[in-house]
C-alpha cells in the first residue's frame, strides 16, 4: 500500500516536470529557384566505340540538355559546373553529401553511360543532398541516336519528382 | 488502487494549472500599487509562516524609496534568512514555483530557471527582479501570455522562425487549395543540432494523388537539415528538446 502510494506520489511529481510541446508555425519560405548540381554522365569503360558518334561528348550533351530544360522552367537554377566537387564517375556511385552541400546545392543529379551491342544505356540517379539519400533512380536502353530523347525523358522524370 | 491513481492524475494536474493566472493577478495588482515587486513576495511567505508577521509587515508597508535600505536591514538577521530558505525549498514543488516563472519577466526568466533548483539563490534572483520588474512592469504583464502559450518568448519564437523561412525552398506549382499542413517533430541537442526527425502525417506522403504532399514534406524536412543547428535559446533545454514545427505555405501560395 505504502508502494502504490509512492509510485502515485512520483508520477505526480514527474508528470508536472514536462513541459507542453512546443509548435511554431513556419508560413513562409524561400520562393528562390531550387539550386540543383547536374554533374556530367560519365561514360563506362565497358563502352564500345561506335563509328558515327563520340561517346565522350554524349556524357556533357545529355547532361546540357537536362540543365537547359530545368533552367527554362524557372522553379531550378542549375548550378555551374566549375563549382563541382567530385568527379561524375565517383558522385554516381555514392556523392560526398557533405562537399556537395557546400556549394549550396539542394538536389544533385548523377549519370552513366553504356553502349554496348548497338544499345545505348542510359543510367541517371536524382540525390536528395541534404537528407543525404537518393531520390530516385532510373535506366532507359534504346539506340544510341535516341540519346537527345532520352535527355528530355530524364529532364521530365526529375522534373516530376522535384515538384509533384 | 492503480486505477485511483490513474483517475485521479488528470484531476491532481489540472488543478495546479488553473490556479496560477489567480495568484500572478493579485500579485500584480499589488505591484502596480506599490511599485515594489519585492513586497508582495515577503507577504505570502509571511502569511504561510505566520512566524514574522509584525516584522514583515513594516517592510512592506516601507515606501519604495526606502527599498534599498531593507537589504542592509534584512543582512544582519541571519535567522530570519534562514527561515526564508526553508520555506521556500518547500516551494520547490514545480506546481507552485511555476506561477513564480510566469510573472517573471522575459529577461530574467532564463535565470529564474536555473537558480530554482538553487535555494540559497532565490534571495538573489529575487532583488534582481525587483530591481528589473520596475523597469519593464509594462512589458511582463503583454508578455505573460505569450509565455504561457509556447514556452519559447516571442523574439526567440522569432529568430527560430527567420532563420527556418531562409532554409525553405517551396517547391513552386503546389495546389493552393488542398491542405498543405506538414507537421515535423524534431529531437534536438543542447547546441540546436536535430537528433531525430519525424513527419507526423507520413502515411499521407504515399497516397495516391497526394505526390505534391511528398514533395513538400521533404522539402520542409530538407529546410530544418539545412539550417541545422537551430537557433535555440541558451537555457531551458527541456522546454525545447522536442519542437513541432507547422510548414504551411498556403498562405504564401495565395499571395
Amino acid at each position: 500500500m505504502k508502494n502504490f502510494l509512492l509510485i502515485f506520489l512520483l508520477n505526480l511529481f514527474l508528470l508536472n516536470k514536462s513541459y507542453a510541446l512546443i509548435e511554431v508555425d513556419i508560413t513562409r519560405g524561400n520562393l528562390d529557384p531550387l539550386p540543383i548540381a547536374v554533374s556530367p554522365l560519365h561514360v563506362d569503360i565497358k563502352s564500345e566505340n561506335s563509328k558515327d558518334m563520340k561517346i565522350k561528348e554524349l556524357g556533357n550533351n545529355i547532361s546540357e540538355i537536362i540543365e537547359k530544360n530545368f533552367r527554362s522552367t524557372g522553379l531550378f537554377n542549375p548550378l555551374k559546373k566549375e563549382a563541382f566537387v567530385q568527379k561524375p564517375d565517383i558522385a554516381h556511385l555514392k556523392p560526398r553529401f557533405e562537399d556537395w552541400r557546400l556549394i549550396k546545392a539542394q538536389a544533385l543529379v548523377t549519370g552513366k553511360l553504356l553502349i554496348k551491342d548497338e544499345k545505348l544505356k542510359v543510367e541517371f540517379r536524382l540525390w536528395d543532398l541534404a537528407a543525404s539519400k537518393e531520390m530516385t533512380a532510373l535506366a532507359f536502353t534504346t539506340t544510341p541516336s535516341n540519346w537527345r530523347r532520352v535527355a528530355h525523358i530524364i529532364s521530365d522524370k526529375i522534373y516530376e519528382r522535384l515538384t509533384g | 488502487m492503480i486505477l485511483l491513481t490513474i483517475l485521479s492524475l488528470p484531476f491532481m494536474l489540472r488543478e495546479p494549472i488553473d490556479l496560477p493566472p489567480i495568484v500572478s493577478v493579485e500579485l500584480i495588482q499589488i505591484s502596480d500599487k506599490t511599485n515594489i515587486p519585492y513586497a508582495p513576495k515577503a507577504r505570502k511567505i509571511i502569511e504561510k509562516t505566520k512566524k514574522q508577521e509584525e516584522e514583515r509587515l513594516v517592510s512592506e508597508q516601507a515606501p519604495p524609496s526606502a527599498k534599498a535600505k531593507e537589504k542592509p536591514d534584512r543582512i544582519p538577521l541571519p535567522n530570519e534568512k534562514k527561515d526564508e530558505k526553508k520555506i521556500v525549498k518547500k516551494k520547490q514543488n514545480p506546481e507552485e514555483v511555476k506561477p513564480e516563472i510566469r510573472q517573471s519577466s522575459e529577461f530574467e526568466k532564463k535565470e529564474i530557471v536555473d537558480t530554482n533548483q538553487i535555494a540559497a539563490l532565490i534571495d538573489k534572483a529575487k532583488e534582481e527582479e525587483a530591481v528589473k520588474q520596475k523597469k519593464t512592469d509594462k512589458i511582463t504583464q503583454s508578455s505573460k501570455k505569450n509565455s504561457f502559450a509556447t514556452g519559447l518568448t516571442l523574439s526567440e519564437e522569432d529568430a527560430l522562425r527567420a532563420q527556418i523561412f531562409g532554409c525553405w525552398s517551396v517547391p513552386l506549382g503546389l495546389p493552393y487549395d488542398e491542405n498543405l499542413l506538414v507537421r515535423i517533430k524534431l529531437q534536438l541537442k543542447k547546441d540546436g543540432t536535430i537528433m531525430k526527425s519525424e513527419i507526423l502525417d507520413h502515411q499521407r506522403m504515399n497516397r495516391p494523388g497526394q505526390k505534391f504532399y511528398k514533395v513538400l514534406a521533404e522539402s520542409a524536412l530538407r529546410a530544418v537539415r539545412l539550417c541545422q543547428p537551430l537557433k535555440v535559446p541558451p537555457t531551458g533545454y527541456d522546454k525545447w528538446k522536442e519542437i513541432q514545427l507547422n510548414f504551411n505555405p498556403t498562405e504564401m501560395l495565395r499571395g
